[in-house]
């Protein structure tokens, strides 16, 4: 059990810095997801927290003891590797036994630890066969047991999922959550893919470019992206974003584009006001848009017109591709009525939901402004 | 994949691609075996003539200590050139495949002895090991230690030929090694780092059993080629030298009946012998394979 803490890390291969003045306190038990798009840093730095990769700069803290210097095996962590890394001439059991026997403990006790592990993972009828007369699953289920037997205080996880097919992958995803719960121990896990880090996360660090772009639990990062990348990175299909000019009328405020036209809610016209930009990008979640067609209230603003290009039936709820001029509108329906491509569609949003970025550097110009609820 | 519907055409092409090496296979390979063996049972009357004489080319090989000496030196040979010379090239391998500085400036170095011609080698050598003048001895008198008689001295004869076979064959064995380590991939002594190993133990429990299919090839050759040693003793040791009967190896033997006595039958019979031990060594470490190599 311990909380890691990693204070203005930095790597740099020569003179390109991979991860910048990255600062973040992971806490005791916490499942901590490191998110973004390739080739953003998120391995170098759990490689980094492994003692696989040196650090350039800052510290590094493991239960409170600096451990830059300190080499992996005493960090007191586990490693679950991408392509599990499983010794391919050594039994199920003799990959889980290995570190054990490193450590020279007696054989008794290696065979508790590993019937342990194996029984939780249901590895048991597994452990005579070698990693190539494995499943996939089966193999990352070894490589999670390989960890698990060491009972380290924290749990560094590099896209462990990734290697597996989409069903695969959302079962082994639940497992994962469920050994959390059941170890309580530090988790640290990378992965490229939102909806892990949704699913999994205490918090997710969203990364990009080697610099955290922002930290939260998974509805922070939702509701409140601090930019338009997180904004744009976190939900599933992801957020519309438009172009639009602010207009005053009659003391309302209207964001609009050629083929939107949008009146912003009075709490967040005072923000955008007193920010004072004229262009800004509008966002939009697909499940914040609805068919003017299904709504009871008489009293609703169209905020698009337009045809739909693409019908995507996901079962609970319908996507649709929406063309409204230069836009393409993604927008998520409830089931039960059915769309075809060509219908031509009136869009509403629920602008209450709305988010607003500054053109020129992404950052959300509503973040931490709007007072409860929004 | 191609050849599952293949048709007549296919198969016609198929044969035609591999008939060149069959065909070198059978031409200087496998007609020579069945001559040779052909010509183990005769006995040789000159002119090309040879009468069929059934065992009596063996018996007289069995009874022949000049034949079980060239065994003894032979297997001798092998086992310190191979047991010296793998482990040599794996150590060099393993610390050439560090990051070093000058590793290329290395590897091409411990590789010229391959690509060098065995005679001008035997010859360098030979000034090396020159009792009066040689490199070696001068070197040693400098810490006090007096003359070795390298080459003639029966007990040192063969130990300076082990050294000039292990020094020619790591180069070789190193560049196969050095692939074999090349291809393991990093993430698994990453692993081992994880699981707690120190270097020794991530040579023993990675290094070792992942590059054990490249370490089992370079055995097996390296045994053949030891089985086979010829041309260091030719070269270095001369028919009068006192040393010759502990260094003569079984193919030395075969040259010296068939080409300086003109025994053809007999050198024949000798060849024979050697092929035997040859798959007999061979037979056995595929057997013991099986304990040590493993294949991913
Ligand atoms: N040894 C190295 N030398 C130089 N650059 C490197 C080295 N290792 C990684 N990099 C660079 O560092 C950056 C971050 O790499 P990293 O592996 O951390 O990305 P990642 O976020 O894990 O991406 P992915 O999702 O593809 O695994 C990449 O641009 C990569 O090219
Ligand atoms: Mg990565």
């Amino acid at each position: 059990m311990a909380e890691v803490k990693l204070s203005h890390i930095k790597k740099s291969y020569g003179d390109v810095e991979i991860v910048k003045d990255f600062d973040l306190d992971i806490r005791d038990k916490e499942f901590m997801v490191f998110v973004g798009p390739s080739g953003c840093g998120k391995s170098t730095t759990l490689r980094m927290i492994a003692g696989l990769e040196d650090i350039t700069g800052g510290d590094l803290l493991i239960g409170g003891r600096r451990v830059n210097n300190v080499s992996p095996k005493d960090r007191d962590i586990a490693m679950v590797f991408q392509n599990y890394a499983l010794y391919p001439h050594m039994t199920v059991y003799e990959n889980m036994a290995f570190s054990l026997k490193l450590r020279h403990l007696a054989k008794g006790e290696i065979q508790k630890k590993v019937g342990e592990a194996a029984r939780v993972l249901q590895l048991e009828s597994l452990l005579g066969r070698k990693p190539k007369e494995l499943s996939g699953g089966q193999r990352q289920r070894v490589a999670m047991g390989r960890a698990l037997v060491r009972n380290p205080s924290v749990f560094l996880l590099d896209e462990p999922l990734s290697n597996l097919d989409a069903k695969l992958r959302v079962s082994m995803r639940t497992e994962i959550a469920r050994l959390h719960q059941r170890l309580q121990t530090t988790m640290i896990y990378v992965t490229h893919d939102q909806t892990e880090a949704m699913t999994l996360g205490d918090r997710i660090v969203v990364m990009n470019d080697g610099i955290i772009q922002q930290c939260g639990t998974p509805m922070e990062l939702y509701q409140h992206p601090v930019n338009q990348f997180v904004a744009g990175f976190i939900g599933n299909p992801p957020m519309n974003f438009f172009s639009v000019e602010l207009m005053e009328n009659e003391g309302r405020l209207f964001a609009s584009s050629e083929s939107i036209l949008i009146e912003v809610p009075q709490q967040q016209a005072d923000i955008l006001r007193a920010a004072g930009e004229k262009e800004i990008v509008f966002g939009i979640r697909p499940e914040a848009i609805h068919d003017a067609a299904m709504l009871l209230s008489e009293n609703i603003d169209i905020a698009a017109r337009g045809t739909v290009e693409v019908v995507e039936l996901l079962g609970a709820e319908t996507l649709l591709h929406v063309r409204c001029g230069r836009e393409l509108i993604v927008a998520s329906m409830p089931s039960g009525k059915s769309y075809h491509p060509g219908d031509t569609i009136e869009l509403v949003f629920t602008t209450d939901r709305m988010h607003a970025f500054r053109k020129a550097d992404g950052r959300s110009l509503l973040y931490g402004k709007l007072g409860g609820a929004a | 994949m191609i050849f599952v519907n293949a048709g007549k055409k296919d198969w016609a092409f198929a044969y035609a691609m591999v008939a060149p090496t069959v065909l070198g296979v059978l031409i200087l390979n496998i007609y020579p075996l069945f001559k040779s063996c052909y010509l183990s049972f005769t006995e040789s009357k000159g002119f090309g003539i040879y009468k069929w004489t059934g065992l009596d080319n063996y018996v007289r090989l069995m009874e022949d200590p000049e034949v079980w000496q060239a065994v003894v030196n032979t297997l001798a040979y092998t086992v310190l050139s191979v047991v010296i010379g793998v482990f040599l090239s794996l150590v060099v391998a393993v610390l050439l495949n560090e990051k070093i500085r000058g590793r290329g400036l290395y590897r091409t170095i411990y590789f010229l002895p391959v690509v060098s011609a065995p005679a001008a080698v035997a010859m360098v050598w030979r000034w090396l090991y020159n009792a009066d003048a040689g490199l070696i001895n001068y070197l040693l008198s400098m810490f006090g230690i007096g003359a070795i008689h390298w080459l003639t001295d029966p007990r040192m004869a063969m130990i300076s030929i082990v050294i000039v076979g292990v020094w020619t064959m790591v180069g070789y064995n190193m560049v196969l090694l050095l692939a074999g380590l090349q291809e393991i991939p990093k993430t698994f002594y990453e692993a081992a780092e994880m699981d707690g190993a120190g270097p020794v133990q991530k040579f023993l429990h990675v290094t070792l059993p992942m590059i054990s299919p490249t370490l089992f090839f370079v055995v097996v050759t390296s045994v053949i080629g030891g089985l086979q040693v010829f041309d260091f003793i030719f070269m270095m040791i001369e028919p009068s030298n006192t040393a010759m009967a502990s260094t003569q190896s079984l193919v030395y033997l075969f040259y010296k009946q068939s080409f300086l006595m003109g025994d053809r039958s007999y050198g024949a019979a000798i060849v024979m012998l050697l092929l035997v031990i040859t798959l007999i060594i061979t037979a056995i470490q595929m057997k013991l394979q099986k304990r040590w190599v493993y294949y991913e």
